[in-house]
């Protein structure tokens, strides 16, 4: 590894306001990441709006239009705003990212121009002379989350997990989408969502994440010079809001007009402590269903052409496994035999030598090349903060990897009951008759 | 082999290009400061390559459509287990993708980069195909071909296309059906593999943490140094007319609103320099009449007629070009009448000279941008290389660009009475 270690240096700028720095010259761009921490409540659809008008215009670039011209004239500098659950939280994340001056005509002091224009995302979003995002700028983002939500239904696959999560967390903040619901979008006024944004800028924890080739020094001046931010609370990360396990599988089947059929299966884990064995969640995932050596690509698309695509992921703060396969309607019970025949695999421990040795050699390359990309470097680094996984260093994680081993797969997935099915089903023809 | 160094005039960074004495084209972008190293295999074969004269022959063949498709899904597979699975072994991860002209391999690894490359030449020029393992991949594309059906985007994607073209066989999926890939044999396979998988109708591009001379000494180990003379195979393509097929398509399926797509056939263009120009100057039309930092772009926006999701493609090569634009809608025929007016008006006048010297500012970012990414890196030098362009010549090509050539290359590939409309709407 040219940089086998790489890792951020952290300042302390305040309470609750800290910058992390990496020193590179071996990217062209650099990057700004700042990350403002808040609770995973019932106010993320105002967020999700504050998010959009922040990337409506600031209050020097008003309009979308001059805002996006102005980043052009920054030689297509990037940037964007958005709400997102992460670990646990709802982060509203501003990303910004600028070609390096020095390979630009007239060099000019591009990373200087992006903080500056980042000051006054910072600021808010423009107001008028009542203090409130224009009542039609406003409208139209709340028309365009409107969208976004009835939208799914495009995509089938993300649609099948939204309604899994619906019918797998009734009850629970979790069950609803993150940009909310048609209610709590036509529910949102300009007031309360310049309420909510301002106060999570004001009170939430924020991380800054630096990329440039410039010392720690001078990214300190740079930030503290064009981030005016003041001290906050540190963050009392509330317990997350789960229903209890069932006793009794519930299955759903919905129909729509549709040519494949999603399986999608929500699996609960008994006892789960958010973030809990994040090496062991990583590898048995990955052995599972996280690739094409994994268990399902192999066994069900492979061995029984049941499916095209088909694929597990674990969340180690709710402790859900889900696993997802696009199949024909008629081969469900064969494809679901078949899905939970590997997980009765993994609660048994039947897992071979070179299931274990292709997972490994997988996650080990993924974590070896994360310093390659400015992006996923800040966001893993990030996430690892959340999760309280600080200090480790690359190097030290791929070690990690390398010595685990897998005897406590089985007990993981012993704990694992299958809580809910959904299944996307194809509507019977109109004239069909049984 | 000999490798010719050149240097990009903007960063520096240095490509190796040459070719194997098996016909191979080798392009190298050495990088000492990243972990990992991508390379990409691309052959000059897609799926509109239906109806060729095999090596040896007289006449021509037509093969079922979709056949590229499931050749590339088939390629993984070989008498000593996966490839994938190879891969994977080794730590890196390996991907194929099919296109209407192309078929590419790609890996992307952070160690064992000798022996990742051994298995992509394996994959790419050692076929074993048997009818059983053909017949089991029916399954599997078959639902790959599902999953598209219930896509509206590409739904969409696939009326335009089937709109604009008469006899191209554009106008096919590249899977094909559920139908056409029942009739393909391993026999088949072998036959469309032996007239377009040779070397010399293929590039492999590397970029990462690589030694150029290291890269062709095992390319040479391992396809050897004796020239074999074999070419690719001939492909006719139909002659196609200037006219479009029909002027409206309407889709039921369930999505939340509306899509429109409206698709604009262009002229083929007379080489790949004019096929990049065709594609330039359409892009940097549609940012400058219809992007983000228009004025119709802020009135559709703000009348609820588009939401954020309004995209373009253009898309040039001498045996076909297009142009669509897309997205969901409120409205499908004012939206249709809006866009079709800002482009008529638009392309009528001058583009105004600040807003090209913008958007020429924002492509010049996005070159030096690309040369951070091995796997973009990769795929740009696989596609220059087809259309006889140079990667390095990008800056200069985009500094030159006049509000009056961007207009004259656009008003060619967007011409008012070459139109098909595609929409899709919810099921009634």
């Amino acid at each position: 590894m040219p940089n086998d270690s790489p890792s951020f240096t952290t300042i302390p700028l305040d309470r609750g306001v800290t910058l992390h720095h990496h020193r590179s010259d071996r990217f062209k761009t650099e990057f700004v990441r700042v990350f403002i921490r808040a609770p995973l409540d019932d106010r993320r659809t105002l967020r999700h709006l504050f998010a959009a008008l922040l990337s409506r215009g600031t209050q020097d670039l008003p309009t979308r239009r001059r805002l996006v011209s102005r980043l052009q004239d920054l030689y297509g500098a990037g940037y964007g705003a958005a709400a997102q659950s992460i670990a646990g939280r709802h982060v509203l994340a501003l990303r910004a990212s600028t070609v390096a001056g020095r390979f630009l005509p007239g060099r000019p002091e591009n990373l200087k121009s992006l903080l500056a224009f980042l000051s006054h995302v910072l600021s808010g979003p423009p107001t008028g002379a009542d203090g409130l995002p224009a009542s039609d700028v406003f409208e139209q983002e709340r028309r365009s989350l409107k969208r976004d939500l009835l939208g799914r239904v495009n995509n089938k696959a993300r649609y099948a997990l939204d309604r899994l999560h619906e019918e797998m967390y009734a009850g629970t903040p979790l069950a609803h989408p993150d940009i909310g619901t048609e209610s709590s979008i036509d529910a949102a006024t300009p007031l309360a969502t310049l309420a909510e944004g301002m106060r999570t800028f004001s009170e939430g924890e924020i991380d800054v994440y630096l990329l440039a080739p410039c010392t720690a020094g001078q990214a300190e001046r740079l930030v503290r010079r064009h981030f005016k931010l003041a001290p906050r609370r540190k963050e009392r990360l509330r317990p997350l809001e789960l229903a209890a396990p069932r006793s009794r599988v519930r299955k759903v089947r919905e129909a729509l007009d549709v040519e494949q059929g999603r399986l999608t299966l929500g699996f609960r884990i008994a006892d789960w402590t958010p973030g809990e064995g994040y090496s062991e969640v990583v590898l048995a995932n990955t052995i599972l269903g996280g690739g094409p050596a994994s268990k399902l690509f192999r066994n069900v698309r492979e061995e029984r052409s049941l499916c095209y695509d088909i694929n597990s992921w674990l969340d180690n703060v709710s402790g859900t496994i889900g696993i997802q396969a696009g199949i024909r309607p008629e081969n469900h019970d064969a494809a679901l035999r078949a899905i939970r025949a590997e997980v009765r695999a993994m609660k048994r421990g039947r897992i071979s030598d070179d299931e274990v040795a292709l997972a490994r050699a997988a996650i080990l390359s993924s974590i070896r090349t994360v310093p390659d990309s400015p992006t996923g470097l800040i966001e893993f680094f990030y996430r690892r903060r959340l999760m309280k996984r600080r200090g480790k260093t690359l190097k030290a994680i791929v070690r990690g990897f390398e010595r685990m081993s897998i005897d406590d797969i089985p007990a993981l997935f012993e704990r694992a009951s299958l809580d809910t099915i959904f299944f996307l089903d194809r509507e019977e023809p109109a004239h069909a008759t049984a | 082999m000999r490798l010719r160094e050149r240097c990009d005039p903007v960063c520096g960074e240095r490509l190796f290009e040459g070719t194997t004495a098996r016909g191979l084209a080798v392009k190298v972008m050495p990088r000492d400061s990243v972990t990992r190293s991508c390379a990409q295999l691309s052959i000059d074969y897609g799926s509109v390559d239906r109806r060729f004269i095999p090596h040896g022959r007289a006449r021509p063949v037509t093969v079922p459509a979709g056949i590229a498709h499931f050749l590339e899904h088939k390629m993984f597979e070989k008498e000593r287990g996966d490839l994938f699975n190879e891969f994977s072994r080794l730590g890196a991860s390996a991907n194929a993708m099919t296109g209407h002209l192309t078929t590419s391999y790609v890996f992307s690894a952070s160690g064992h980069f000798d022996t990742c490359l051994d298995t992509l030449l394996e994959l790419v020029f050692e076929p074993h195909f048997t009818d059983a393992l053909v017949e089991k991949e029916h399954g599997i594309i078959d639902e790959e071909i599902r999953g598209y059906d219930d896509s509206a985007g590409w739904r969409a994607y696939r009326g335009v296309l089937e709109g604009l073209y008469r006899r191209h066989p554009v106008r096919e999926d590249i899977a094909g059906t559920s139908e056409t890939i029942r009739e393909i044999t391993a026999k088949q396979l072998h036959l469309v593999h032996d007239a377009f998988y040779v070397p010399s109708n293929a590039v492999l591009c590397v970029a990462g943490a690589v030694d150029p001379q290291d890269v062709v000494a095992r390319v040479d180990a391992c396809l050897g140094t004796d020239a074999d003379g074999r070419v690719r195979a001939s492909t006719l393509t139909p002659e196609e007319p200037a006219a479009i097929k029909r002027r409206r398509t309407k889709i039921e399926m369930p999505v939340a609103l509306p899509i429109l797509h409206l698709g604009f056939k262009g002229p083929g263009a007379s080489s790949g320099q004019d096929a990049f120009r065709l594609e330039t100057a359409g892009s940097v039309a549609l940012e400058i009449l219809l992007g983000e930092t228009s004025a119709v772009h802020e009135e559709l926006y703000a009348a609820g007629l588009i939401g954020d999701d309004l995209s373009f493609t253009v898309r040039s090569d001498p045996s076909m070009s297009y142009t669509l634009i897309g997205g969901q809608t409120s409205d499908l025929k004012e939206l249709e009448r809006r866009l079709r007016r800002a482009l008529d008006e638009g392309l009528s006048r001058s583009l105004p000279l600040e807003d090209v010297k913008r958007v020429r500012r924002r492509v010049l970012g996005d070159y030096v941008r690309l040369l951070d990414s091995m796997e973009g890196l990769c795929g740009h030098l696989a596609d220059c290389y087809r259309s006889g362009l140079d990667l390095f010549s990008l800056p200069d090509d985009i500094a030159k660009m006049s509000p009056e050539r961007v207009r004259k290359y656009a008003q060619a590939m967007l011409g008012a009475d070459r139109v098909t409309t595609v929409s899709v709407v919810p099921k009634s």
